[in-house]
């Protein structure tokens, strides 16, 4: 056919149309499959990497919640590195709640076949090195650059990206708990009387904040740590009234054992019990089977010393204050 | 129903496209790392082969000469969209090791190569089976690339284990496609050249 500007332009126009109007169809008839596609693969993917869950976990920033019956039980991370040998490599990693990496599953690769591309197989090196490993006292990179591990055979740099994709998962998963964590909001007026302001400050890096009412001084709330609870950090807030006297202790943060330790967190509990209402400086710091003064929980003899270590620190701060 | 067979065989013998016309190499050296892959990447190229030749000589008669390409593009554009959406779909696993040489069958010559030497020149019926019998020859020749590479790199046969311990893994990698085609396409030579 001839050409002319005219159905040149008429020609193109209408097979644009028309096909465009074919694609469109297709589109809208397909949406549906692939969004379910992609979504069974993501929930295949999640009950290969995560312990028993009867939830439907939803993504939050690639971060899959699992629960049991209302329980949190585990975290499944998707992490890309796009280091492989051939593009991103993308991974589910799967965390029970203490950081234990239950399981991995590779979402997408396009490394070498017979050699990266083995990291989707079943019980791999890689894999092996991870699963059933508590990321913590993992040094996720290769043997060969001085990590714990093993590359697949001939694959450094598939094994490199993979090792980092699940390093990556992991700082996500920290993060994830980090916030998933109840926030604890200390009451500060049931630690000292009553109070119509209240200043912040800081003595030697602690947090100290006095409560005044009207123009006299009426308490002292004073950060209080130790780190020696039986899992690391135990810390308090305890208020002081101005002659020395606990008015009351809560506590910040700890990871103590739920049951044993964890019970410091309880209203009454024998540890507050016998510090608050005690002058400071007639309590002798330390449990009674150890010579001092303070009743320990049942059980948990790490946590109560630790308790008792943070009240005492505490107290060497408010004495810094009353001196000032 | 001579001339209609012999418009298919052409397509799969005598103007193979991979053995013969040598057309299309970029997909044939990347995808044939296994006898699936190369099959899947041969099928998907003869629904876009079939689908683009039977609409290009349906609308031949009104496509004016100077934007015959530019038309033929959009034809083809749209038919690897289609089959793209479809995969996805249907096929979402194969799709996903394939990767981006779906995408790629838009520039793959030897569909543009058939819609111009054959569908702007023939009318529907033939155009459809030249598609099938180039398609056909694609889809045969990846597929037994893929086969002696599998087999000679990994011990395997569409992923079933033939032998342990795999085998020499030069074939799964480039190297390897380029001696394989260069060893199949002696063959190909070589046997069609005795049944002339």
């Amino acid at each position: 056919m001839k050409s002319s500007l005219k159905n040149m332009v008429l020609v193109l126009l209408g097979i644009c149309l028309v096909t465009s109007a074919a694609v469109a169809l297709v589109y809208d008839v397909t949406k549906e499959p692939i969004e379910k596609a992609k979504q069974q693969k993501t929930v295949d993917a999640l009950k290969a990497v995560l312990p028993t869950f009867d939830n439907q976990p939803q993504a939050e920033g690639g971060v899959y919640k699992a629960t049991l019956g209302g329980q949190t039980v585990g975290y499944a991370v998707e992490s890309t590195s796009p280091n492989g040998f051939n593009g991103n490599i993308k991974l589910m990693v799967g965390f029970d709640t203490e950081g234990t990496i239950v399981n991995i599953a590779v979402l997408e690769q396009a490394e070498t076949p017979g050699l990266g591309s083995n990291m989707a197989e079943e019980d791999n090196v890689l894999l092996t090195s991870f699963k059933g490993k508590k990321a913590s006292e993992l040094k996720m990179t290769v043997k060969k650059d001085g990590g714990d591990v093993d590359a697949l055979t001939a694959a450094t740099i598939s094994s490199r990206a993979y090792a980092e994709a699940v390093a990556l998962a992991y700082e996500a998963f920290k993060k994830a708990k980090e916030a998933d964590k109840p926030k604890v909001v200390i009451d500060y007026t049931a630690l000292v009387p009553e109070y119509n302001q209240m200043f912040d400050g800081k003595i030697d890096g602690v947090k100290v904040r006095t409560a005044i009412q009207g123009a006299s001084t009426v308490g002292y709330v004073i950060e209080g740590k130790s780190d020696n609870g039986y899992n690391g950090l135990v810390s308090l807030v305890v208020g002081f009234l101005p002659d020395g006297t606990i008015s009351g202790i809560a506590v910040a943060e700890q990871n103590e054992t739920p049951g044993l330790g964890g019970e410091m967190t309880s209203a009454d509990n024998v540890l507050a019990k016998s510090l608050v209402g005690k002058n400071g400086a007639k309590v002798k710091w330390g449990l009674k089977k150890e010579g001092g003064s303070v009743d320990a929980l049942t059980a948990a003899t790490i946590s109560s010393r630790a308790y008792v270590e943070a009240v005492e620190a505490a107290y060497e701060t408010f004495k810094k204050v009353v001196n000032q | 129903m001579g001339k209609n067979l012999n418009i298919l065989t052409s397509g799969i013998i005598k103007n193979n496209p991979t053995f013969v016309l040598v057309l299309g190499m970029c997909p044939t050296l990347a995808t044939t790392t296994s006898a699936l892959n190369g099959m899947g990447m041969g099928a998907a190229t003869l629904f876009v082969l079939v689908l683009s030749n039977v609409v290009i000589s349906l609308i031949k008669g009104i496509i004016p000469d100077k934007i015959r390409i530019p038309a033929y593009i959009v034809v083809i554009a749209s038919a690897v969209t289609i089959l793209q959406l479809l995969m996805q779909a249907y096929l979402p696993d194969l799709y996903n090791t394939l990767g981006v040489f779906i995408p790629l069958i838009v520039v793959n010559c030897i569909i543009l190569g058939r819609a111009e030497a054959f569908a702007s020149k023939n009318g529907v019926w033939a155009s459809a089976l030249d598609g099938l019998g180039v398609g056909l020859g694609f889809t045969i020749s990846l597929t037994l690339i893929g086969m002696v590479r599998e087999v000679l790199g990994n011990g395997q046969i569409f992923g079933c284990e033939l032998w342990q311990g795999g085998g020499a893994l030069i074939f799964v990698l480039a190297p390897g496609a380029f001696m394989v085609l260069g060893y199949l396409m002696i063959l190909f030579r070589k046997l069609t050249a005795k049944t002339k």
